[in-house]
């Protein structure tokens, strides 16, 4: 409708999604939970970034704890690399396979033919952990999904992401499933994404992401999805938009976009006229026809 | 109420047969003379209040005259705008129930006959441009301007959206006809993922810099048309449009004949536009919402988190908002969890964005949300936050609150983008009532169906007289976490974008 959320609105509104019923930010408890050292697993080994490809050629070796150390290919084989850092910002996990089977099971599966399982009285599954500067950019939040199933009346798990740097916890964030919208006994999504909000994110912190089994019952996890975002598209050409409301302080006219050749006006009416801005689907490698720019930068 | 003229004819008795009553009545505004529904130069501003829609009942209340002239009636039972211990006097109640109902000389008779009153503001009879608009008259007409004639006959004037700095957005400097199918979900992706920061144009949604241009009253088929106008080269425009009627009322059921346009192409992508059917108070003299018993009301729309809180406010609005957008209930299922785009411009699976299978909409679907701005009185015993079930005749409706201090309660469902927009028309109503508020859809009036629906128990239903709104606008997506789609990586248009409203009813 007309402007209802000003800008601080909207911040609280983003940071709102990654807020479920056992949230707390920058060392700040939960309402009525336990405190996040409590929620936090004893494996504390750093996993490094690597990834490759095994024999079967579907999945991705991590070097994440099992059952974490195969990521399905399809969905987390894009990396970029900047300068010397290499970002691999996507993991799915459809827990085909694992080098320990024990933690995956046959029993039940959301896709596929087997899930994760966390064994009854198993508190914690192992942590998937990650320098910032090997997820994103510059972090701006960490999205993550999961189908589970268990017979708990009371949806025992909640998705932890908690972020450290040296021996301080800057923030743990929670989410759990509001026990109005469990179902027990079927497959049922889980999702959260937590903002960092006004956190500045090292490169050097330490992102972990874990689930956090709060009862003693038996639960299967399938279809894992964990997202690193980041504050801009990591490589992606930066600078300032052209402000219309403002145009005297731009100093570059624009290139004549058109989506198809016939699409566009009098091709006199520009001098930058004969510059396509798309590029052709059919051969995506051409990418973007840029403004040649002329304010004199290269 | 209101005035009373004529009474018994000398003729009309006839023996023991009775008589025949006879009356004329005006209902007009504000009918208690309040003081607070002055205008700002003293004088009564009778719009303010104006005569409500709906039924009417008749009492006939008889009493022998000389008993009438020993019985001293309380003023406030013959006076509607007096009180008694401060408060106003149902004269049905006092007649029907209260002290009157227990005098056995006298009697009170309901005619089954009850007066409908309903409002049929003629879409036919021009569009009048307020004092809001731009001063350019180029596009002014006989049916549209700001004449004095224009300002006598028309029901609905040009609405001007107020465009907050908070909607601004960049946006791709790429011009095409996206119901044409020039455009795709796989095209935002990729240009979501490598469109270059510095080639993006920064900007907000417009409003008309030439009133009546882009809307048109058309008095052959009593409707007014809507055009968000194409952008060209170097006037890049995301321009909004609407009307507004011109008198407000409170409560109501408003029902609306419509054929907006189109927001999904054949491959599921997004126009841009939110069609909007919706109530707006009318800031008129004197129109306070009844106070929030609890808590208070924030103190303004834009004041954020920290706004104070105070007992009575103005600002309400109740909202159909139709765009692409994900359900935000249940909880467990939001947001979805779309991939980090790469710019590896040989890796289209790099790109992936709308086109993942994070969606949780679908193909096809539009969602239409309901919404009452209550301006985040605590005061009714369900108010809450997240998502919170309602059940109302076996249905259950969810609504959804962000936080405590948010002004807002939206229920969400999904619709098909070419039953209501791809057809002749749809109808569209909002069934305000003091006690609860009902959406309903439909393709025609004996064929509509609940779509949402909120009482007291959650949110706090004003009594604000509002103004109906009909609009096609372009929101920031911000305002709407989980969009699959980026406002900025949505073409301009290259074609005018024309909605029609065909009929409204308030009754």
């Amino acid at each position: 409708m007309i402007p209802p959320r000003n800008p601080l609105l909207v911040g609280l509104l983003l940071a709102h999604l990654g807020v479920g019923l056992v949230v707390s930010g920058c060392g700040h408890q939960g309402p009525g939970e336990v405190t996040p050292e409590a929620g936090t697993p004893a494996d504390h080994g750093m996993a490094l970034p690597v990834a490759r490809p095994i024999a079967d050629s579907a999945t991705l070796e991590t070097s994440d704890p099992p059952p974490y150390d195969r990521a399905t290919r399809l969905h987390s084989d894009m990396s970029l690399v900047i300068g010397e850092r290499t970002l691999r910002p996507n993991l799915h996990f459809d827990f085909e396979s694992s080098g320990d089977t024990s933690l995956i099971s046959r029993e039940v599966a959301f896709s596929g033919i087997s899930s994760q399982v966390i064994r009854a009285g198993k508190e914690f599954a192992p942590a998937i952990r990650r320098l910032a500067a090997d997820v994103a950019d510059t972090l701006a939040s960490v999205a993550v999904g999961l189908w589970l199933h268990t017979a708990a009346e009371r949806s025992p798990i909640t998705i932890v992401v908690s972020l450290d740097r040296n021996d301080e916890q800057l923030a743990w964030f929670g989410r759990e499933i509001q026990p109005r919208e469990h179902e027990p006994n079927r497959w049922q999504p889980l999702r959260a994404e937590f903002h960092m909000g006004d956190l500045l994110v090292s490169g050097e912190d330490l992102v972990s992401v874990y689930i956090w089994n709060r009862d003693t019952q038996l639960v299967y996890i399938d279809d894992m999805d964990v997202v690193y975002r980041s504050t801009r598209m990591p490589g992606r050409r930066s600078g300032t938009a052209f402000d219309l409301e403002r145009p005297a302080q731009g100093t570059r006219p624009f290139a004549r976009v058109a989506f198809h050749a016939h699409a566009g006006p009098d091709s006199a009416q520009h001098p930058l006229a004969h510059e396509n801005f798309y590029g052709s689907w059919e051969r995506p490698t051409e990418g973007f026809r840029l403004t040649p720019p002329t304010d004199g930068r290269a | 109420m209101g005035t009373t003229n004529g009474g018994v004819p000398p003729d009309a008795t006839n023996g023991w047969e009775g008589i025949t009553v006879e009356d004329r009545f005006r209902i007009r505004g504000d009918p208690r003379d309040e003081p607070e529904h002055l205008d700002s130069l003293g004088r009564q501003a009778r719009w303010s209040r104006n005569p409500r829609v709906g039924e009417y009942r008749f009492m006939l209340v008889v009493i022998p005259e000389d008993h009438f002239n020993k019985t001293s009636l309380p003023v406030a039972v013959s006076d509607i705008s007096a009180r008694e211990n401060g408060r106003f006097v149902d004269p049905f109640w006092y007649w029907l129930f209260g002290p009157g109902a227990k005098d056995p000389q006298v009697q009170v008779l309901l005619p089954d006959e009850r007066l409908r009153v309903r409002a049929l503001p003629d879409l036919g009879a021009g569009v009048h441009i307020g004092k809001g608009a731009s001063a350019n008259s180029a596009a002014f007409s006989s049916q549209c301007g700001n004449s004095a004639e224009i300002g006598r006959r028309s029901a609905f004037e040009q609405f001007i959206h107020y465009v907050d700095p908070s909607t601004r957005f960049e946006n791709i400097p790429l011009i095409a006809d996206v119901l044409a199918n020039e455009y795709t979900p796989a095209d935002h992706d990729r240009y979501r993922c490598l469109c270059p920061a510095d080639q993006m144009l920064r900007l907000r949604p417009m409003t008309t810099a030439t009133p009546c241009a882009t809307v048109r009253s058309d008095p052959e088929r009593h409707s007014i048309e809507l055009r968000n106008p194409a952008s060209t080269y170097g006037s890049w425009r995301k321009e909004n449009v609407g009307i507004r009627s011109r008198h407000g009322l409170a409560y109501g059921k408003y029902r609306v004949k419509c054929k907006l346009t189109r927001l999904l192409n054949e491959s599921d992508m997004w126009v841009g536009l939110t069609n909007a059917i919706w109530l707006i108070y009318d800031g008129a003299p004197g129109c306070l919402r009844r106070p929030c018993e609890k808590g208070g009301y924030l103190s303004s729309y834009y004041g954020g988190e920290q706004d104070q809180r105070v007992p009575r406010v103005a600002y309400s609005e109740i909202d159909f908002e139709i765009l692409k957008t994900p359900l935000y209930c249940p909880e467990k299922n939001f947001p979805p969890g779309f991939p980090q785009q790469l710019p590896l411009p040989e890796e289209r699976n790099a790109w992936t964005y709308s086109t993942s299978d994070a969606r949780t909409d679908r193909a096809g679907m539009i969602t239409v949300a309901c919404t009452n701005w209550d301006m985040a009185c605590p005061a009714p015993e369900r108010f809450g936050t997240g998502c919170q079930p309602l059940e109302k005749d076996g249905h259950i409706f969810v609504n959804h609150r962000w936080s405590e201090n948010y002004r807002a309660l939206t229920q969400k469902t999904e619709a098909s983008d070419k039953e209501l927009f791809g057809g002749d028309h749809y109808w569209f109503e909002i069934d305000w009532r003091p006690e609860g508020i009902t959406w309903r859809i439909g393709p025609d009036l004996d064929h509509m169906r609940v779509v949402g629906y909120m009482d007291r128990s959650i949110t706090e239903i004003s009594n604000v007289q509002m103004r109906l709104i009909v609009t096609q606008e372009y929101h920031n997506t911000r305002w709407w976490p989980g969009t699959p789609y980026c406002q900025g990586l949505i073409p301009f248009p290259s074609k005018d974008l024309v909605g029609e409203v065909l009929e409204v009813i308030i009754e």
